[in-house]
């Protein structure tokens, strides 16, 4: 297929004006700063009231170049012109080990400004006081892409996530106190489409939710039984809102309907509160015991408000199409483990773990429709007024138990083999009223449905030690597996592992191959003797190595290979009718990297990297008739990279640097992308650089 | 399905019995020879739990100083400073049992060494002390202890951490620069994630190198964000998110629902029934690349409620049927709409 590649997007080019400007600002920056730093004095680790603080930031520019599609640039990358910084961290130690506030904090910070995510992370502890953990991190997301539901949904959004979580007294045996608190927010534009009048209309959406959650428990130790009592609850909280900024016809060529005026807001609340308990013992250093215990309430109450203007699918005018609807669900959730392990030796132990999982969902929404309408004459219809509610109800219990020994024979070889039982009941209940209706056999509408299964699979696996070079481990699962959503049937499914892991020297390599087959025979609801058996089988090559033959060299490589063949009978209408058919989906999926990293003497550092991702996909394959879906991702994703980095001084690095990326797909061409992607930074050491410590 | 219902409590209530006998009968051990810890002790032949015979970290230092200054800098070295901590042994001792009889006789088998012991072995040297914590509790019945991965496979009390500062990509989180450098990487982890995790789990770092992929080797987020490495009653060692929901609604909170209608293999089959969730070329993680394979593989009219079967009118010749959802836009669950129309 041909490759197209338009430069339609080029927008911050190096040869672009703004771009030269930046470049010429940045080398003078750094001319100064050269300057300056020519003249430090030999690094030490600097002290600050009691504490030791050593410290390295990285900050730079980075030009963009893309050409191609920039929107599939932006959807999978999101690299964008501008300062960034990179992996930066600083260090607080107290110079006798124990400070008045704080023995240590340590604060690691990359990705801010230019770059599609950004985290720093707070780490900070007294010894015997306390224990702080903080990640703030955001990530800007975005997704325009032509081969997504028409290329009608999008969204360019920003998505801030915070946790912090402490502990008062961490060594303390007895009791241990936990406090948490994580706060997300996602804000932005985009775009989605409402359904109308057999038609869908792209709308405009404005994206705005977020979560609190708080968390406070106990945990410790208490004549021998090990504790812990956890309460949460998390707010949510929906404002997003849609609207039509433009009139629009819809995507439907064969209708009038158009859409003038278009709003939707519906505020969404919702909380959740759990508790979370967990107990342990290990009774005269031979049996140990663990039982743990979750208990979950999540509620969401949302109003929606909805106005449509424009025309309908019958030509009539539509003066005013409004919706108001209300729901309410709630969800308990109820979960009880246990587990066992009995040590019978030092090389022996039997292992049971046994899980309850529950839950109800029980929902319920309230519609008031009201469409004013005139003919396309002009003559005001009746007003069609509809209300209705619906009713769902969801239970599900499931539990499994999973029975299992281990054997160390030897230093050499160990292995172990179990027993895994599964038990599902899933009850659905609908009932749906349509209240400005007279009842009928189907007014109301009610449905009951109940699947209920269960599941066994043998596990079994042996490691071998291979003297001092590492060692093979190799697994075996085969049984049932549930799926009973997808498939009334379980899938019956044999997996394969093996993982060696190995050390030669300065070597190190890892294989690992996997295969997974799994099978489902199914029916078909309305003709059982239809053969309705899925297929699929996957297997995984993957190796790595990793090589440093001395201590200024290291050089690292790997490749993975995907092969995965899906057949799926389906179903699926073709001109108004139900027609059997297939969905095949293959990939040929191919992943290779080199990264090399050089120290060239003192001052002069290298690193270049390959990686390639390249997967063929299914090949030559068509599909012989409409109803023989045939499907896969052929595309190729290269990225290489190079950076240099040159020592100043003590206290400096300069590093420049070059990224490409290259999307080739095969299928949308116009997806096709390339982006060239230079970048120059400093480093700056304070407090001495690691080596010099 | 009263046979398989009697076979779970036959399972459970044997187990069940087995271990209420064995646990009140208290005699186990004698039956099934000495407990671990005497077993351990059996290892070091000098231990006489006479507390002479402990001489201090100080007196390792002499002939182990790479390990002594390196320990140092570990978390197990400050628990000299704390209170709760004062009447226990520490430091070498902690591990390593009694040196008197090792320095005094120079012999090494008098001090426990654990390079001669499998990694379960280790593993219960370490469980000794970090048993208890919940995140620890299910690592006798995880998938790394199954697999003989042990604590010092992953962890380290002594070795020395990364000291060399090469230069490394600008995207990916390196592991030298990620961690302050000469300091021991947080949780005295041997490398930082995911790095660590990769170097047995090397085909995920082919899915995190997919187009769509969460961002784990540009650091945002790590393999433990999701998945506990120290085992757990969750499947793949996931973790839980917000109580006992799955690890995703964390960070994907609108999808966490309730919702009057509930696309039903959300909840039950879990995310992954639709998403890959390291990495995919095809968007949104989808593990179909045209969606509409997605759902015609269980919308075929195999259940009447959980996966009924397309209408004929969706035709599947037009390319607007084609795109399932143009139309159904909240295909995770609704409030408003029973075909996740709004």
């Amino acid at each position: 297929m041909t490759e197209k590649i338009s430069r339609d997007h080029a927008v911050f080019g190096l040869a672009s004006p703004l771009g030269r400007t930046l470049l010429i600002i940045a080398f003078v920056s750094l001319l100064y700063v050269l300057s300056v730093a020519a003249q430090a004095p030999e690094a030490s680790p600097t002290t600050v009231g009691g504490y030791t603080v050593t410290a390295t930031t990285e900050f730079g520019w980075r030009w963009k170049d893309v050409s191609g599609s920039e929107k599939k640039y932006r959807s999978d990358l999101n690299y964008k012109q501008g300062f960034r910084t990179f992996d930066s961290n600083i260090l607080f130690e107290a110079e006798s080990g124990k400070g008045k506030w704080f023995d240590s904090l340590f604060i690691t910070n990359t990705g801010w400004g230019s770059d599609p995510s950004g985290f720093t992370r707070v780490n900070m502890e007294r010894t015997g006081a306390y224990k702080f953990n903080a990640n703030v991190r955001q990530i800007k997301y975005f997704n325009d892409l032509s081969n997504v539901a028409l290329g009608q949904h999008t969204s360019n959004t920003k998505h801030t996530f915070a946790d912090f979580d402490g502990t008062i007294l961490p060594q303390n045996e007895k009791i241990r106190f936990i406090l948490g608190a994580s706060f997300g927010n996602m804000n932005g534009p985009g775009f989605n489409t409402s359904r109308a009048y057999s038609d869908e209309f792209p709308v405009t959406t404005n994206t705005k939710n977020r979560t609190d959650d708080y968390r406070v428990g106990i945990e410790g130790r208490v004549v021998g039984l090990n504790y812990g009592l956890t309460q949460g609850v998390r707010n949510f909280r929906d404002r997003t809102f849609w609207e039509l900024t433009a009139p629009h016809p819809g995507n439907n060529p064969t209708n009038n309907a158009t859409f003038a005026t278009f709003r939707r807001e519906m505020p969404t609340d919702g909380k959740t509160y759990f508790t979370q308990g967990f107990l342990n013992k290990t009774f005269a250093e031979r049996l140990e015991v663990t039982a743990r215990g979750i208990y979950a309430s999540t509620d969401s109450a949302m109003s929606l408000f909805e106005t449509i203007t424009g025309r309908d699918n019958s030509n009539n005018f539509v003066d005013l199409d409004r919706f108001l609807i209300n729901s309410y669900a709630k969800r308990i959730q109820k979960r009880g483990d246990l587990g066992a392990t009995w040590m019978a030796t030092n090389d022996f132990r039997i292992s049971n773990s046994f899980t309850i999982d529950a839950f109800t969902i029980n929902g319920g929404e309230d519609l008031d429709n009201a469409l004013f309408r005139r003919n396309s004459g002009g003559t005001p219809l009746a007003t069609a007024i509809v209300r209705s509610n619906a009713f769902r109800i969801t239970d599900y219990l499931r539990y499994s138990n999973l029975a299992e020994g281990d054997y160390q024979v030897n230093r050499y070889f160990g292995f172990h083999v179990g027993y895994r039982f599964t038990h599902r009941k899933v009850d659905i209940a609908v009932r749906d009223t349509t209240l400005t209706s007279p009842p009928s056999g189907t007014n109301p509408r009610i449905v009951n449905e109940t699947e209920e299964n269960s599941t066994h699979t043998l596990i079994a696996g042996v490691k071998i030690k291979v003297k001092k070079y590492g060692a093979i481990f190799s697994s075996i699962e085969k049984g049932t597996a549930d799926n009973v959503f997808s498939r009334v049937e379980n899938y019956k499914f044999t997996n394969y592992k093996v993982r060696g892991r190995f050390t030669f020297n300065k070597v190190g390599l890892s294989l690992s191959a996997m295969t997974k087959d799994n099978t489902n025979p199914s029916t078909f609801l309305t003709n059982p003797n239809i053969d309705f058996t899925t297929r699929v089988k996957t297997r995984y090559f993957s190796s790595s190595m990793d090589w440093t033959p001395a201590d200024a060299v290291m050089l690292s490589g790997g490749y993975s290979y995907r092969h995965l063949d899906s057949y799926t009978p389906i179903i699926l209408p073709l001109g108004g009718v139900q027609t059997q058919g297939t969905s095949e989906f293959f990939a040929r999926d191919h992943f290779g990297h080199v990264d090399i990293s050089v120290k060239a003497g003192r001052r002069v550092g290298f690193y270049g990297s390959y990686r390639i991702s390249k997967d063929n996909g299914q090949g030559s394959r068509i599909g012989a008739l409409p109803q023989n879906l045939v499907g896969s991702y052929p595309m190729s994703f290269t990225s290489p990279e190079i950076k240099v980095s040159i020592k100043l001084n003590r206290n400096i690095d300069w590093n420049a640097g070059y990224q490409y990326y290259k999307y080739s797909d095969v299928q949308t061409p116009s997806l096709n992308y390339r982006s060239h992607l230079p970048f120059t930074s400093l480093r700056i050491f304070f407090g001495g650089r690691a080596n010099d410590r | 399905m009263a046979s398989s219902f009697k076979v779970k409590v036959a399972l459970l209530a044997g187990f069940s019995v087995l271990v209420t006998i064995w646990a009140i009968s208290g005699s186990f051990s004698p039956a099934m020879g000495v407990s671990v810890s005497e077993e351990m002790a059996a290892a070091a032949p000098a231990i006489s739990g006479n507390a002479d015979d402990y001489v201090g970290s100080e007196a390792c230092l002499a002939c182990h100083e790479d390990q002594s200054k390196h320990f140092a800098m570990t978390k197990h070295a400050k628990l000299k400073d704390v209170p709760a901590w004062k009447d226990k042994v520490l430091g070498c001792e902690a591990c390593h049992g009694p040196g008197k009889a090792h320095i005094e006789e120079n012999d090494p088998k008098k001090i426990i060494s654990f390079k001669d012991k499998n990694s379960k072995e280790i593993s219960e040297t370490c469980l000794t002390c970090h048993s208890g914590k919940e995140a620890h509790n299910n690592f006798r019945r995880g998938e790394h202890w199954r697999n003989d991965v042990g604590c010092t496979d992953c962890h380290s009390s002594h070795s020395a951490p990364e000291n060399n500062f090469r230069p490394d990509s600008v995207v990916f989180v390196g592991d030298v620069s990620r961690q302050n450098p000469g300091r021991a990487p947080n949780a005295m982890l041997r490398q930082p994630e995911p790095q660590l995790c990769m170097s047995c789990h090397t085909e995920t770092r082919a899915q995190f190198s997919k187009p769509f992929h969460h961002k784990v080797l540009e650091g945002a987020m790590n393999c433990t964000s999701c998945h506990n490495a120290h085992g757990g009653f969750e499947s793949k060692q996931a973790k839980l998110g917000v109580g006992a929901d799955t690890s995703c609604v964390k960070c994907h909170t609108t999808k966490q629902g309730p919702f009057v209608f509930e696309h039903a293999p959300l909840k039950t089959e879990g995310c992954a029934a639709c998403h890959a969730p390291h990495g995919s070329s095809n968007p949104k993680m989808l593990n179909r690349g045209n969606i509409r394979q997605l759902c015609l593989e269980c919308h075929s009219n195999i259940t009447e409620q959980l996966a009924p079967g397309l209408p004929s009118f969706h035709n599947q010749l037009t390319v607007r049927y084609k795109e399932c959802t143009t139309c159904h836009t909240t295909i995770h669950g609704s409030n408003s709409s029973r075909f996740f129309f709004r």
